[in-house]
């Protein structure tokens, strides 16, 4: 079955881009989601003041 | 019997065809997102200037908002900011009196070279616009400061906005690294940032060449860090139950004479008697530690880090007012001190203010009255916080006399 898949896919390189594309695109969210965010936070200090 | 279509020829390098167009679509999807944040800070900022939250102070986003808004005065200053009061800034002014409320920034520990970073990160639109600073003088009481007051307002990312800074001359960035080295424990898990510091504060070719090396890679953490930013920003607003809108407002006019006539009913009697029985426990005598307190004013590093952001302030062509709680009779005798180290204080601002050619409120004129503050940490009083809001409001409205 995988292979008549791949053969079906090798036949049409419009969907090869395709799939190629969103291969990549799922990718780069991952490091996003992963990676994508910053470190806004500071070290916890006692402060007498109050 | 025909023979099937040919089927279209394969691009040569399908990889790369990809690789193009999700790289593409992924900045099309940052652009766009960017765009949407921005949408979302400008129409949330007034709502968001009463806040103390890690967005909005270890951030630039919100700040580069605020200042673009022509009925919000941004104001830096530390914990007398959040300390909760009657008549704070923030709240007295939170249905826009006169026609501007305050964005305050600022939380304990937060001094100059805390600020300095924060308005570096801010960049252009600090040019032309106003903005207050509040001064503690126990900053300047003391020759180093706590240093884990520093690291507990670190930001990295204003921290690389300043060190790769297209709009602080060479000479004042360097000066800056040189008081950023002194806190190594905020650069202990930054190396690059570190080594950026240390090649920008050195004087030799070799360190010149090697600030020139970081800058690109320095740029695009700036670059990063920006986007990182509007993220945040737009994820606490979406997380926060926030009105869409500015809340109500009305210019009421403030009679200054009537206020300020019965600033005195806001006088926090408990917090006088307090101020007065440490008096009694420390016993100090007069004088007796003004050579120390002296030896503290006049080497404080604190100086060094006020005249910084005022040169930060000029370069970057800001209106600046500058406000300082007034040391008070009553903390020279619990500190055991004379009138003549309050008078260094005093002189040393005045002059710097002058350098710069910044007015400075220090209130000087109500040294006698022990309400002004509500302990000898710097904290405004709901009567001093009247005196403090009076001045803002002049400031604001161009009705200083400098």
């Amino acid at each position: 079955m995988w292979n008549a898949l791949r053969q079906r896919i090798e036949e049409k390189p419009g969907l090869q881009t395709l799939l190629r594309t969103l291969y990549y695109l799922a990718i780069l969210l991952g490091l996003f989601a992963l990676y994508g965010r910053g470190d806004f936070s500071t070290p916890a200090f006692v402060y007498q003041g109050f | 019997m025909t023979a099937a279509p040919p089927a279209p020829p394969a691009p040569r390098h399908p990889q790369l065809l990809a690789a193009t167009i999700a790289v593409t679509l992924v900045a099309l999807l940052l652009t766009v997102g960017t765009y949407w944040c921005l949408h979302l800070e400008e129409t949330h900022v007034h709502a968001l200037a009463p806040e103390f939250t890690p967005e909005k102070l270890q951030g630039a986003a919100l700040q580069k908002r605020a200042f673009e808004q022509p009925d919000l005065l941004v104001f830096y200053g530390s914990s007398e900011l959040v300390k909760e009061m009657p008549n704070n800034a923030t709240q007295f002014f939170a249905d826009y009196p006169t026609g501007f409320r305050v964005f305050p920034v600022g939380k304990p520990g937060s001094t100059s070279l805390g600020v300095v970073q924060k308005v570096a990160a801010v960049g252009p639109q600090v040019r032309g616009q106003k903005v207050a600073f509040s001064i503690s003088p126990g900053w300047f009481l003391t020759e180093v400061f706590d240093p884990s007051f520093y690291a507990g307002n670190f930001s990295e990312m204003q921290a690389y906005e300043t060190v790769f800074s297209t709009e602080l001359s060479r000479d004042l960035k360097q000066r800056i690294a040189r008081r950023m080295l002194d806190f190594p424990d905020t650069l202990k898990s930054r190396p690059f940032l570190r080594m950026a510091l240390q090649k920008l504060s050195g004087k030799r070719l070799v360190d010149r060449i090697a600030y020139a090396a970081c800058w690109p890679l320095g740029r695009l953490q700036v670059r990063i860090s920006r986007l990182q930013d509007h993220g945040e920003v737009a994820i606490h607003i979406l997380e926060s139950d926030l009105a869409e809108k500015p809340k109500g407002r009305g210019i009421r006019g403030l009679n200054w004479n009537d206020l300020l006539k019965k600033a005195a009913r806001f006088a926090n009697l408990t917090a006088v008697q307090n101020k007065k029985n440490e008096v009694e426990r420390k016993k100090m005598v007069p004088g007796s530690q003004d050579a120390a307190y002296l030896t503290a004013i006049g080497s404080a590093r604190e100086w060094v880090d006020l005249e910084l952001l005022l040169r930060t302030f000029r370069e970057m062509n800001a209106d600046v007012l500058l406000l300082s709680i007034p040391v008070e009779d009553i903390r020279l005798q619990v500190y055991g001190i004379t009138k003549a180290s309050r008078e260094e204080y005093l002189r040393r601002l005045s002059a710097l203010a002058a350098k710069y050619n910044y007015p400075v409120a220090d209130f000087r004129e109500h040294a006698a009255n022990e309400r002004f503050t509500v302990d000898f940490l710097d904290h405004l009083s709901g009567e001093g916080w009247l005196y403090y809001n009076k001045m803002l409001d002049d400031f604001f409205h161009d009705r200083l006399k400098h």
